[in-house]
């Protein structure tokens, strides 16, 4: 059977479903979760909400470019497949690395020439694209409940302390991507200075009378104005 | 040291009733999570009986975990301490941690004023994470179904620069939110990871970088609060 018939056929759009449903199932079991224990220990309901808001404002514009990554996929890979891997572990770079690394592991010169291949080839490119980045979800799977305690044991010894040292686990992570996109410079840096102004003026704004409501959305406008304004730095750079 | 401090030493730690049920989920789910991915690629190999090539399939293999299994491993141990543990189970099931899944937590703990590391914080992370997770999928569904009227808008030239920016623009932002509070621990490990990239460091191996990045923030942080200079 070619590649591609396998690639868009109606087991792939089923498993597709049974996947997108897990996933959905087990984040709705980890949120009632969290949410009874909350109530559990007297946590303020209105701020457990506001939290949850606060989430889905802030995810939906960085999940534009998953939809972009998917519509790059399509063509190769049919809908079903990167509709699953987009929706599980991993992220837009890594799948198509894994795929590329597959079909020239098949002895293909390209992945866009592996899909004119058979089934057997979108099946190796199945296998690659979920074993090469399952590792992180078994450590985590395993491994975490040692890893809690851990922190656990280093909040009771010195609680000042482990807060700290998760804020610098944040700082770590803004400095990392910061340091590269400083180091990048051109447009990346004129987008990431032009987001970091919107997001201090619009956190200054939110803390004025009557801006409180700001507070929740200042982080994804300050994203899609920064976004806005880096289509002009590129037409001003080219 | 007496005899029954050496016992009490030795003693594991007693979970509560909340944090073991959760350990217990996450493991359920997580070995769920293994076993139905893992399903996916065997269900067309036997429905299609599509067997591939298994040198070339080894090859690939080890090509992609020679890479993807260390990091996978540094992440546990880099983002499981800021998201808690049920942020954590979640996460590693649905991907997309430094871009989307830790600002999400980090947002919604901020927007509450909960701190990151407390019981507070692990809950709002676990919330924030699921509706993350949620939100995407949902996102993702309306792009496959949209298809169509979608493709002009997305294969815009004119909008490329901007969906090609997202990244500078959420770490302009997430940078704002997290560094605020600790901006003098946040320069020494900025100005050595701008240096790294700016001499050699390729720009994709920024993930690999995270860890290091952050070892370096937490020993400055280290050498600060033991001399007094860093508060909570």
């Amino acid at each position: 059977m070619p590649f591609m018939e396998v690639a868009n056929s109606g087991l792939m759009y089923g498993i597709a479903i049974a996947i997108i449903a897990f996933v959905l199932l087990q984040s709705v079991i980890f949120l009632v979760k969290a949410w009874k224990e909350a109530k559990r220990i007297g946590m303020d309901q209105k701020m457990l909400r506001q939290a949850a808001a606060s989430s889905a404002i802030f995810s939906v514009v960085p999940s534009l470019p998953i939809i972009i990554s998917l519509f790059a996929m399509m063509p190769i890979l049919g809908i079903p497949l990167p509709w699953i891997r987009l929706s599980v572990i991993g992220s837009a770079s890594y799948e198509l690395v894994a795929a590329e690394s597959a079909a020239k592991g098949l002895g293909y010169a390209t992945l866009a020439e592996a899909a004119t291949g058979d089934a057997g080839a979108f099946s190796a490119i199945a296998i690659v694209m979920t074993v090469g980045i399952i590792w992180g979800l078994i450590f985590s799977t395993f491994y975490q409940k040692k890893l809690q305690t851990t922190m656990s044991t280093i909040r009771d010894k010195d609680t000042t302390w482990a807060v700290i040292m998760v804020d610098c686990l944040f700082v770590g992570l803004a400095a990392a991507f910061g340091g590269q996109m400083i180091a990048t410079g051109g447009v990346t840096l004129l987008t990431l200075v032009t987001s970091m102004a919107f997001m201090a003026g619009l956190t200054a704004l939110s803390k004025l009378p009557g801006l409180k409501w700001m507070e929740s959305f200042a982080m994804s406008l300050a994203m899609v104005g920064a976004m806005g304004m880096a289509i002009l730095y590129t037409g001003w750079l080219a | 040291m007496s005899e029954a401090n050496l016992n009490v030493k030795k003693e594991k730690p007693v979970l509560p009733p909340y944090e073991q049920s959760l350990h217990r989920l996450g493991r359920i789910t997580g070995i769920a999570a293994i076993l139905v991915f893992l399903a996916v690629p065997a269900a067309i190999c036997l429905y299609f009986d599509a067997w591939p090539d298994m040198s070339g399939l080894l090859s690939g293999i080890v090509a992609v975990s020679s890479v993807y299994l260390p990091i996978g491993i540094i992440e546990v141990f880099n983002y499981s301490p800021m998201l808690g543990a049920g942020g954590s189970y979640l996460a590693f099931v649905t991907g997309n941690l430094a871009n989307m899944k830790v600002p999400a937590a980090a947002a919604a703990m901020k927007a509450v004023g909960a701190q990151p590391g407390t019981k507070e914080g692990e809950l709002v992370s676990t919330i924030a994470v699921a509706v993350s997770s949620i939100v995407t999928t949902v996102v993702i569904i309306l792009g496959v179904l949209l298809l169509v009227p979608l493709t002009p808008v997305i294969k815009s030239p004119a909008l490329a620069p901007a969906f090609d920016n997202v990244l500078p623009a959420l770490f302009g932002a997430l940078g704002v939110m997290l560094v605020a509070k600790r901006w003098y621990i946040a320069v020494v490990p900025l100005a050595i990871m701008t240096v790294v990239f700016l001499f050699g460091a390729p720009g994709n191996l920024v993930g690999l970088m995270v860890p290091l990045a952050s070892v370096i923030a937490i020993a400055y942080a280290r050498i600060l609060y033991k001399t007094g200079k860093v508060k909570k």
